[in-house]
Formats: C-alpha cells, sequence, structure tokens
C-alpha cells in the first residue's frame, strides 16, 4: 500500500495496513512528518499528536516499512502508477515510480484565500501559515493581527496567537459568530474586509465599517481538499455545500481518497482515538464579489483578478476551461491549489450558474513543480538519446576512425590523425582512384512480405516499384502526404511478395512507422506486413573503379559481369557458410557493391574485404568523403538538399506525377496551386571561380526596386579533390530555368557570386557506373 | 596507428570525435556483469525468427512445441514471444534458417539471429533490476513481452522465476550493457 500523507490520517492508515500484514510506503512532502499535528494540538491515545506521529513513523520504519519524507507525489499516471519525487539533502533528488496495490490519498486540504481589495499587500498571508511558523518555528507573524475568516478552523489560530503575545481582532464574515469569545478575543460578527491600507505592508484593516490599526491580516476562507491525485485518476468531484468544497463522487480502483484513515488501512488493530479542541469546521461560503476600483486578486500566481474573470466571461469564454485558458488561472505551479474555487465561484455568480453547475478544471500531473533533472533519472550524459553502434565500432576504432552522429548512429566520419580536410579528400581520391569501402550497415533494409506486397511498397514510393523484376532494384522518393520528399532510397524486389526498402539510415524508424501506418489503415493487414531487418545485416559497400576486382577476391561464387549482375541488380549468395546479398547500387556515381552478411559474420566480412582493398590500393571511407562524393554527382540528402517543400519535381523528376495511375503517398498534393507555382525553389549546382567553397546555408539573393530578397540558399558545398574545384548545391527559385545565370550570395555580411550549373559536377553521363 | 588526439566541439576543422561521448562496445565474448545478488551474461547462438500473421500456423510448422510467452511470464524451452497481436519473435535453441518471406500458410518470416541481442539477467535481484529500468507492471503482465527498458525498446520474458531475458535491438545492445554496468548494487 502507498499511503500520500502523513498526518494523522495517513498515519493511521498506514498503521493498520501494517498491522494488517501488507507491505507499506509512506510519503510526505514535508521534512517532518505527521502534517497538522504538528502544529494544531491534538491528544491521540493519551498522547500529544507530534509525539504520536513520531511513534508511528518509529513503528514502521521499524517493521521494515518505507517511510520518505520531503517526497511528494506528484501524480498518478496509467495504471495507478505514480510519481514521487524525494528531496535528499547531501545527495541528487530521487524519482519513485511505485505501483501499489493500493493507494491511500490523505493529502489533506489547502487553505483558500479570502478576496477582497488590495488582498496582495504585503502582511496578508494565510492564518494557517502563521499557525505553522508559531508552533513549528517559534515566529511571531505580527503583534497586532487581524483574522479574517468564515469558518471555525482560524478561531484556534487567533486563540494561539493571543496567548503568544499578539493583539488579535477576529473579523468574521458571517453574521452568526459570537461577539466574544471565551479567551478573550475581540470578534466583528458580519463584518468583511473592505480595504487594506499600508504603502510597504499591513498599516490597518477595514473590516465591517471600522478602521482597525494591525501589521498583519490573516485570512482563512475555508480549506480545499487536495483531491489532485484522486482527479489524475479520472476521479469524478462532487460539491459538498457543507464543506464548501469538492469532494471525491466515487471509489476508484485501487485509489482511496481518506474520510476514515484507520478504515482505508484496513482497519485491522484498534482505531487510534483523539481528543482536540479544533475538530470543528462550521463554515459559510465567502466567494468573490464583484469587481470594485481596487483590484481583487484570485490566483495570486498568475496574477488573475475578479476584474479578468468578468472580462472572460464579457468575452464568452464561460466554460472553466474556456476561463483557465483566457486568463490562466490555476495554470502552472497552482494546478488549482488556492485559485479555483474562487475563480470557478466568481465565474458562476457572473453567469448565474452554481458551483456544481459550474465545475472545475481538470487537475493535471505534475502537482508540484518537478525539476527535469529529477524525471531525467540516469537519463544523462550517454544514457541520454543513446545513439545505435555499429557491429563493427571496435574494427573502426582500431583503424583510427574519427567518429560523428550520423542519423542517430555513432559512424565514422573519416580515418586517420591527420587534418579532418585532408583525410577525407584523401579518402574520396582513392574511392574515385581505385576503391572505397564504407560501412553501410545502418542503411535501411525494410521488409515488406505478403500478397499485398507490391502494393503497399507502390503505395509507399512517388515511383511505381511492382513492375520490377524479381532481382532487379529501383530508385525512388517517398513523399509525405503534403507531397514533400520525405526520403529516398532503393527498393529491391526478392519476389512479388517480398520486397526489400533501403532508405536512409536516420529515416529507418519513420519509414517503418508510415509502412506500418499504411498496412494497418488502408490494405488488409492479414496480407501484408513489414519487418525491419535492418539490425540483422551488416553492410560493406565498395565503391571505386576496383570494386570489381574488391568482391571478386570475396570468393563468393557470384559471376560479377555486368550482364549476370547488372547496375541496379541484385544477388544471392553465401558467405563463411552464411547468406549473403550482393547489391549493385551506387551513392557515389562509381561502380558500386553493397555487399550484406548477417551482423555476426561482419567482423570476417571486413577483414576480407579491407585484405581485398589493400590489394588494390583500396582503403576505408568515411561518411564525410562519401558526402563529398554523393554531392559531385549531384545526388541528394533528403532534410540536406531539401527542404520542408522540396517536391519532385523541384529536382526535375516529374514523370510519376505526370503519367502514373493509381494513387500513392501525396500524390494529391502534387497538383494543388502552391505545388504547380511558377516560382518555386529548384535543385541546382553552384559552379565557383577560386577554390574557396560557398559557405552551406549561404542565402542566394536578387535585388528588386532596389531591395534585396533571398530566392534560394546553398544546401551541400564541398572542395572537390576529384574536380579541383569548389562545388556546391542548392535551392534556388526558377533554377532549373537560371542555367549558366550568375547569382548574387550573401552570409555573415559576405556577398559572393556563383553560376547556377547542374546538379550533377562529375560524369555527368554515368559512365564510371560501369567502368 | 598514430596517436589521436581528441578534442571537444562541433568544429570539423577542429577534428571533434563523438565516439568520446560513448563507452565503448563490449568484446560480448567474455562480458560478464557479476553482482552479490545479480548477474548479467550476453547469450550466444540463440536461433530467433520474426513472425508475422497466422502464429498459430507458423509455430505448427516451425517449431510446434514452443511455448508462448508474454511480459515476465516464463517460457521454457523453444518459444513464441509475442511482440504484437500479429507478430511474435520465435527463439530457438539454434538458428532454424527458415527462408524469409512469405509462406503460403499465411504468415511472413524474417531471419533475425542477429537482429536482436539477447541480454540474461539472474539472480534474486533480478526483479529489482528491471524495476530500475521500467515502470510496467511486470507482475500483472502482459501478452507482449516489448515494453521500453531502459528507454529503449526490448523484449523481457523469463526463463525461470529469477532468470530474466531481455531481447534488444543490436545497435543499442552497448548502451544497454553499459546502463547495466551502472546500476547499483
Amino acid at each position: 500500500m502507498l499511503v500520500v500523507g502523513a498526518g494523522p490520517a495517513g498515519l493511521s492508515a498506514a498503521r493498520a495496513a501494517a498491522a494488517s500484514g501488507g507491505s507499506v510506503i509512506l510519503v510526505d512532502d514535508q521534512e517532518r512528518l505527521g502534517g497538522a499535528l504538528l502544529h494544531r494540538h491534538a491528544e491521540i491515545d493519551g498522547r500529544p499528536g507530534r509525539i504520536w506521529a513520531a511513534s508511528c513513523v518509529e513503528a514502521l520504519r521499524a517493521a521494515g516499512h518505507r517511510v520518505l519524507a520531503s517526497a511528494t507525489a506528484f501524480g498518478v499516471y496509467d495504471h495507478n502508477l505514480v510519481g514521487v519525487w524525494q528531496r535528499r539533502f547531501g545527495r541528487p533528488d530521487a524519482l519513485w515510480q511505485i505501483r501499489a496495490g493500493r493507494i491511500v490519498v490523505a493529502a489533506g486540504a489547502i487553505e483558500r484565500p479570502l478576496v477582497f481589495p488590495d488582498n496582495d499587500r504585503p502582511g496578508v498571508m494565510s492564518a494557517e501559515a502563521a499557525l505553522f511558523y508559531l508552533r513549528r518555528h517559534d515566529l511571531l507573524v505580527g503583534e497586532r493581527i487581524v483574522v479574517a475568516t468564515n469558518n471555525d478552523k482560524a478561531y484556534a489560530v487567533a486563540r494561539a496567537l493571543a496567548t503568544a503575545g499578539a493583539r488579535v481582532a477576529i473579523a468574521d464574515m458571517r453574521a452568526s459568530a459570537a461577539p466574544q469569545t471565551a479567551e478573550g478575543l475581540s470578534v466583528l460578527p458580519g463584518a468583511r474586509v473592505t480595504a487594506v491600507e499600508g504603502e510597504d505592508g499591513v498599516e490597518a484593516v477595514r473590516v465591517g465599517g471600522r478602521r482597525v490599526e494591525a501589521d498583519c491580516l490573516l485570512v482563512s476562507g475555508g480549506f480545499t481538499p487536495t483531491v489532485h491525485l484522486h482527479a489524475q485518476a479520472k476521479g469524478k468531484l462532487r460539491y459538498e455545500e457543507s464543506l464548501a468544497a469538492f469532494v471525491p463522487a466515487e471509489r476508484l480502483p485501487g485509489l482511496v481518497v481518506l474520510a476514515d484513515g484507520h478504515a482505508a488501512g484496513g482497519g485491522r488493530g484498534v482505531a487510534a482515538r483523539s481528543v482536540t479542541a479544533d475538530d470543528s469546521y462550521a463554515i459559510e461560503p465567502a466567494w468573490p464579489g464583484r469587481a470594485g476600483k481596487a483590484r481583487q486578486w484570485i490566483d495570486f500566481q498568475n496574477d488573475v483578478t475578479v476584474k479578468d474573470v468578468e472580462l472572460a466571461a464579457r468575452e464568452n469564454f464561460r466554460s472553466v476551461e474556456h476561463l483557465k485558458r483566457y486568463t490562466t488561472l490555476g495554470m502552472a505551479t497552482d494546478q488549482g491549489k488556492t485559485s479555483n474555487m474562487n475563480g470557478l465561484a466568481a465565474m458562476a455568480a457572473i453567469t448565474g450558474r452554481t458551483i456544481p453547475g459550474t465545475g472545475t478544471t481538470t487537475y493535471r500531473p505534475p502537482f508540484v513543480p518537478v525539476p527535469l533533472p529529477v524525471l531525467a533519472g540516469r537519463r544523462r550524459g550517454e544514457f541520454f538519446n543513446p545513439v545505435r553502434r555499429l557491429v563493427l565500432e571496435a574494427e573502426h576504432r582500431a583503424a583510427g576512425a574519427v567518429f560523428r552522429e550520423y542519423g542517430g548512429w555513432l559512424r565514422p566520419g573519416w580515418y586517420g590523425a591527420g587534418r579532418a580536410e585532408d583525410e577525407i579528400a584523401r579518402e574520396a581520391r582513392t574511392a574515385r582512384e581505385t576503391v572505397g569501402i564504407l560501412d553501410g550497415s545502418p542503411l535501411g533494409k525494410i521488409e515488406v512480405i505478403g500478397p499485398d506486397a507490391g502494393a503497399l511498397v507502390d503505395y509507399n514510393s512517388y515511383q511505381t516499384i511492382s513492375t520490377l523484376k524479381p532481382g532487379r532494384i529501383r530508385y525512388g522518393f517517398m513523399l509525405t502526404e503534403g507531397g514533400v520528399i520525405y526520403d529516398d532510397g532503393v527498393v529491391s524486389k526478392v519476389s512479388d511478395e517480398h520486397y526489400v526498402v533501403s532508405c536512409s539510415s536516420g529515416h529507418v524508424p519513420g519509414v517503418v512507422a508510415r509502412l506500418e501506418e499504411w498496412r494497418q489503415d488502408r490494405f488488409d493487414p492479414t496480407r501484408v506486413f513489414v519487418h525491419n531487418s535492418t539490425p540483422q545485416w551488416a553492410t560493406l559497400t565498395t565503391s571505386g573503379p576496383r570494386a570489381r576486382d574488391l568482391v571478386a577476391m570475396l570468393g563468393l561464387g557470384l559471376s560479377l559481369s555486368d550482364e549476370a549482375l547488372p547496375h541496379m541488380a541484385f544477388a544471392d549468395t553465401a558467405f563463411d557458410g552464411a547468406p549473403a546479398r550482393v547489391a549493385r547500387v551506387s551513392f557515389t556515381g562509381d561502380r558500386s557493391y553493397e555487399v550484406s552478411v548477417p551482423s555476426s559474420k561482419a567482423a570476417a566480412l571486413n577483414r576480407a574485404m579491407t585484405e581485398a582493398a589493400r590489394a588494390v590500393g583500396g582503403g576505408l571511407l568515411g561518411s564525410e568523403a562519401l558526402l563529398l562524393l554523393r554531392a559531385e554527382k549531384g545526388y541528394i540528402i533528403a532534410g540536406k538538399d531539401t527542404d520542408g517543400t522540396t517536391m519532385p519535381h523541384d529536382l526535375g523528376i516529374t514523370g510519376p506525377r505526370d503519367r502514373r495511375q493509381g494513387e500513392y503517398v501525396g500524390k494529391r498534393s502534387l497538383f494543388t496551386e502552391n505545388a504547380l507555382r511558377p516560382d518555386r525553389q529548384q535543385a541546382v549546382g553552384l559552379a565557383v571561380d577560386g577554390d574557396v567553397p560557398l559557405p552551406t546555408g549561404a542565402h542566394a539573393v536578387e535585388t528588386v526596386a532596389g531591395r534585396r530578397r533571398s530566392i534560394g540558399f546553398v544546401t551541400s558545398s564541398y572542395a572537390s579533390p576529384t574536380l579541383g574545384r569548389p562545388i556546391g548545391l542548392a535551392l534556388v527559385v526558377n533554377g532549373l530555368s537560371r542555367m549558366g545565370e550568375e547569382i548574387e550570395l550573401v552570409h555573415l555580411g559576405k556577398t559572393m557570386r556563383a553560376m547556377v550549373a547542374p546538379a550533377c559536377a562529375f560524369d555527368p553521363g554515368g559512365e564510371r557506373l560501369n567502368g | 596507428m598514430a596517436e589521436k588526439t581528441v578534442r571537444t566541439g562541433w568544429d570539423l576543422k577542429r577534428g571533434y570525435d563523438a565516439a568520446a561521448k560513448w563507452t565503448p562496445t563490449p568484446d560480448w565474448r567474455g562480458a560478464a556483469i557479476v553482482r552479490s545478488s545479480w548477474s548479467v551474461r550476453p547469450l550466444h547462438g540463440l536461433g530467433q525468427t520474426l513472425l508475422s500473421g497466422d502464429l498459430d500456423a507458423a509455430r505448427a510448422a516451425l517449431a510446434p512445441n514452443a511455448s508462448e510467452a508474454g511480459l515476465w511470464q516464463v517460457a521454457e524451452g523453444d518459444a513464441l514471444i509475442r511482440i504484437a497481436r500479429d507478430r511474435a519473435l520465435l527463439v530457438t535453441a539454434r538458428p532454424l534458417s527458415a527462408p524469409a518471406g512469405w509462406s503460403p500458410g499465411g504468415w511472413a518470416t524474417s531471419a533475425a539471429d542477429d537482429a536482436w541481442a539477447v541480454i540474461e539477467l539472474a539472480g534474486e535481484s533480478a526483479r529489482a533490476v528491471c524495476a530500475q529500468a521500467t515502470s510496467a507492471d511486470l507482475e500483472a503482465g502482459s501478452p507482449s513481452a516489448a515494453l521500453l527498458f531502459a528507454g529503449v525498446t526490448c523484449l523481457l520474458y523469463r526463463t525461470a522465476p529469477e532468470t530474466a531475458r531481455i531481447h534488444v535491438e543490436r545497435g543499442f545492445a552497448p548502451y544497454l550493457w553499459r546502463w547495466l554496468e551502472t546500476v547499483e548494487g
């Protein structure tokens, strides 16, 4: 059992549960346990309340139950999971996630403010708080005190303060209040506070038509039961007239809001017997009146006044939920603790409704602001947003890789201890001249399987896929429903009922999700399935003029002739006794082979390929060099060379849009007015004089009527070791119609010039694919 | 290999090495975490086959004696570990080498022997370690063994009352291992 609150009720519940043989966790947000017993007089089982509380806690601890002080139960989540924030002195705070068989909420009640003009003046404070200061800290909050109240509970406060030496007058809003108490306190029956005087603090209080000199005004508007955890667990509330408060309207499975602690704890053992003089809680509601000249504060944390509520009503934000959003009443740290009842009562009065008819807003966790480091817990440093790791990471480290994070994976950016630019250029040159090996394992390998597999991959793709012959591969785009390029990749057809979708490394979870979504929402989900097989396979890609020689040295038993294995085809074979797949696809523009084996064979394949590469003068290729090589060819990276508006026709690819029959994701959006706009940004290349690459992100600009405006930006920019000059890719308005045009670019105050050119700067005829 | 200087910062020119942020992957062959009341070791060589569709038909064809297990349930021998209503991971003592693709019987098959790293967590405190990794109600269980475990999707079930088995996507295995290494106790 989890007991929230270590006041008299909570302690009784915990004690009874322990007596029943249950396991108990008792949490309380205070450092010292006992709740109101620590500042209100009570006698329980013949002992002072605070002594009784201490003995209960001691007994619970001695019996092995867990007692957490300074621990706030801040939320009830699915299936009664309770979050508890524990402050630990000298150690980091702790987050407890407790799933108890039964939750007992004994969280007490919060005293409400009274609403009157200038009720935010320093020196106006809660009556209960004054008693708290007095009894727990020996601090008297004033010498001439007015206690304004509508209930009996404030009388004990007044008596205590008077006993401590203060001169106390009680302004009781109830006309029925007795004018004199036995303790000799001065009582003003039927007296409402109408004004507070004083510049920096309370100097006098106008009450019941009189001016009473005072240095402190204590207010008690009644008590609001702390039902937040009940309400967070979707428990309904009802308005209880006798308490002028909302209380739980129903019992929830596994969660009890206390009326009787002993019974809630199981009722075993002898219930504690208490004797106290403070038991009476007669109350007459004292809700806010109409706004006057002076401000009357309802929500002290969000600065909401009665006038604000009236304005909300005039603007027809009369539902409490609308009131909350219009005024911020009860939001944030307050969460309805002190402001809700007064706010909704004010709205009820303005709109002529009852309080229950007006209702409350929804209580949401957290009950108190919880520091983010507490919620993060261990999820910091390398436990925060972990990257995926390559099976061959150790081998890459041993080979001198410098790592970067690409698409949620830790991958080699380049190899070697030299300057990054030099190492990257070296790798790129090696790949162009002989052969490079890239660890392409993170590239998506998503299997789409079933009788409707072809239909699903077609629907997912801008290009038709299912017309492929088995063993062939097609490049294409995946679009969002808005027609924007989501990702590009290749799809391999294994059979009519089996396809493998390859996508960018960082897009694998997203592509799996969209395939799964369409599978379930558009197709018969018994006829097609999506399996993410990416982690099953390690893929090493070899690219360059000697790539075929390298693969031939692996002894895969395949014919590597262009007839047997042409570009955009694949073949299944075996490596080291395990299945292997060799695919001819290229992201460099050179002859390339992707060799995929089960991850457990990755090290063996890496050894074999590295040795073979060495024999033909090749080397390892990091991701940075690959990015450079593909940019030389004008191959895009979705999300880098495209943005949130780029459609296939902005890259000059219009065939499917113009000719493809049938539906596919994003199709309709390709024909909207915006999609067909003549001034769309289009992907182009940029040629630059000199040897300094353009800054990525630099804006292409043009001057119209004396004003400069952006017409696009540089998306990729590199110094090409192959071409011996800078290359760039950009999105430029009407870019495809500007070939040969010199444009101006600006970046951080510097102006540059470049010529719009075809995106492909290297081997435009594509001869090297089979070279 | 030349000594490499790891510098901080994100500027490519300064040679920031992101590997410095992440503990190197363990050598799985001898990896083990041994504490007084719990221990962890990787399991090698199990067969793992991802199945979707008619799971009963798939089990009958591939491993008729396999038991079925969901979250925190105890599986004995070959087991069909449920992931979703129509998806399960068939875990066998040895790889099945079942052909990937569509079966006329109405299910899809993919090899997953290497897709998931398998970690065994054993000991009287195994349950307590799991409680740190997940807020799922293990005693209440679930037909699906899939859950967020230490923040990543895993399959969690048991092979004995105090022996849990965790399947985690291979790319996250080094993270989960490091997470387990730093569990107190």
